[in-house]
């Protein structure tokens, strides 16, 4: 994935706030498909998705000079992102978000018989059973590498709740992958 | 020997493994515990293979997502057609006119009004009022700083709002505040009717809005 670091997207945040357009573009470069992913993860629509990510970098042009550099330049982003997905998500009907579901077993050998592509194919279809703030967790644990704590913050809930919802994600995503290897 | 604590622990820990996210004394158990204990190899590889699942969606997204989206809305903005922050709020609480053709009239005379209203209401110091105060100068308006809870929908921030005879007047801001105002003599009774409403997070007595950045 392309990366930036702390740093430079600090300058560029600084380049922003000062209104030069080409270092939003170059933002955009680097962290547009990182919000997609982000805001996928909530929203279940691609286009609803894409249309986050635009909004997401205009609130970012309009208020970078919010940015104080107290935390890092991308938990400050998807701050932003994740209060644009969830304005998104409140203007639409309730969601149905399950959240503690049933234990599965621990069966860990079953997945042994997928082959390494047919696993990952199964896990993204797994995946998009979840409850969004199961996938928003995973999301941000596996892919961005948040700590426990950032995740806690970004999700604004207690890191007992983030352990929780790793544990259930995980699981319904073991229990989803024995189902798919049953009816094959 | 394992114990249940030992798994346990291994469960919370590999996924930041995986990622690479625990600090050297969590990463040396994690190792510990995968050298020891049989099976605790295939736990790793299955999280490894869904952290490359996600990472190969994530590839597979262009590069240029949201792009014309943002281009246009800068586009807008040069052209200085893009709503103020008030009318951008109040825009977000209105049903879309694509949706309902037949409310768009309608809500687009309410948004006017509530536009005005909302102005007047938060503009302590027109001359008016202060022509006829004769004693400690302009009152000062309070506002209600109120997050609501991620997963509160659009009914339930209604719903509060109603109850209490609410209305916003500016946000939502960046960490997802917004600002209410309430009849005078309703401020503490409302503020702690929306503290206990479930659907929200935090509320603050503020007496005045966030600045203006632009």
């Amino acid at each position: 994935m392309l990366k930036l670091d702390p740093e430079a997207a600090r300058r560029l945040l600084e380049r922003i706030a000062g209104g030069d357009e080409a270092a939003l573009a170059e933002l955009h470069r680097v962290f547009a498909r990182r919000v997609f992913a982000f805001a996928q993860a909530r929203l279940r629509d691609d286009a609803a998705a894409e249309e986050a990510v635009a909004d997401t970098f205009f609130e970012i042009w309009r208020h970078a000079r919010r940015f104080r550099g107290e935390s890092q330049p991308s938990t400050w982003m998807f701050g932003i992102a994740r209060n644009i997905v969830l304005n998104k998500l409140r203007a639409r009907a309730p969601e149905t978000d399950e959240l503690d579901e049933a234990m599965p077993t621990d069966d860990l050998g079953a997945f042994d018989e997928l082959a390494r592509k047919e696993l990952r194919a199964g896990i993204l279809r797994c995946m998009e059973a979840l409850s969004a703030a199961h996938r928003e967790c995973l999301y941000l644990v596996f892919y961005e590498g948040l700590s426990l704590a950032e995740v806690a913050a970004l999700q604004g809930c207690p890191e007992n709740t983030v352990k929780t919802r790793l544990f259930h994600a995980r699981r319904n995503i073991k229990d989803c992958l024995g189902g798919l290897r049953e009816g094959a | 020997m394992t114990t249940p604590d030992d798994k346990r622990r291994f469960d919370e820990l590999v996924p930041f493994y995986v990622s690479g996210a625990l600090g050297a004394a969590e990463r040396a158990w994690v190792e510990a515990y995968l050298a020891r204990v049989p099976g605790a190899r295939a736990e790793l590889a299955w999280h490894q293979a869904l952290a490359g699942a996600i990472e190969e969606r994530v590839a597979s997204v262009p590069e240029d997502v949201g792009l014309a989206g943002l281009q246009a809305r800068l586009a807008a903005e040069r052209r200085g057609a893009r709503p103020g922050r008030l009318l951008a709020a109040l825009e977000r609480w209105l049903p879309r006119p694509a949706v309902y053709p037949a409310f768009a009239g309608a809500a687009a005379i309410v948004l006017v009004q509530a536009v005005a209203i909302g102005v007047l209401v938060t503009r302590p110091e027109t001359p008016v009022y202060s022509d006829v105060r004769s004693l400690g100068g302009p009152e000062r308006q309070s506002y209600l700083q109120v997050n609501f809870k991620p997963e509160a929908t659009e009914r339930d921030l209604r719903l509060a709002l109603i109850r209490v005879g609410g209305r916003i007047v500016h946000g939502p801001g960046q960490l997802g505040d917004y600002y209410v105002v309430v009849p005078g003599d309703r401020v503490e009774p409302a503020r702690r009717e929306l503290e206990a409403s479930g659907v929200v997070e935090a509320v603050a007595l503020v007496d005045k809005l966030p600045a203006r950045e632009e």
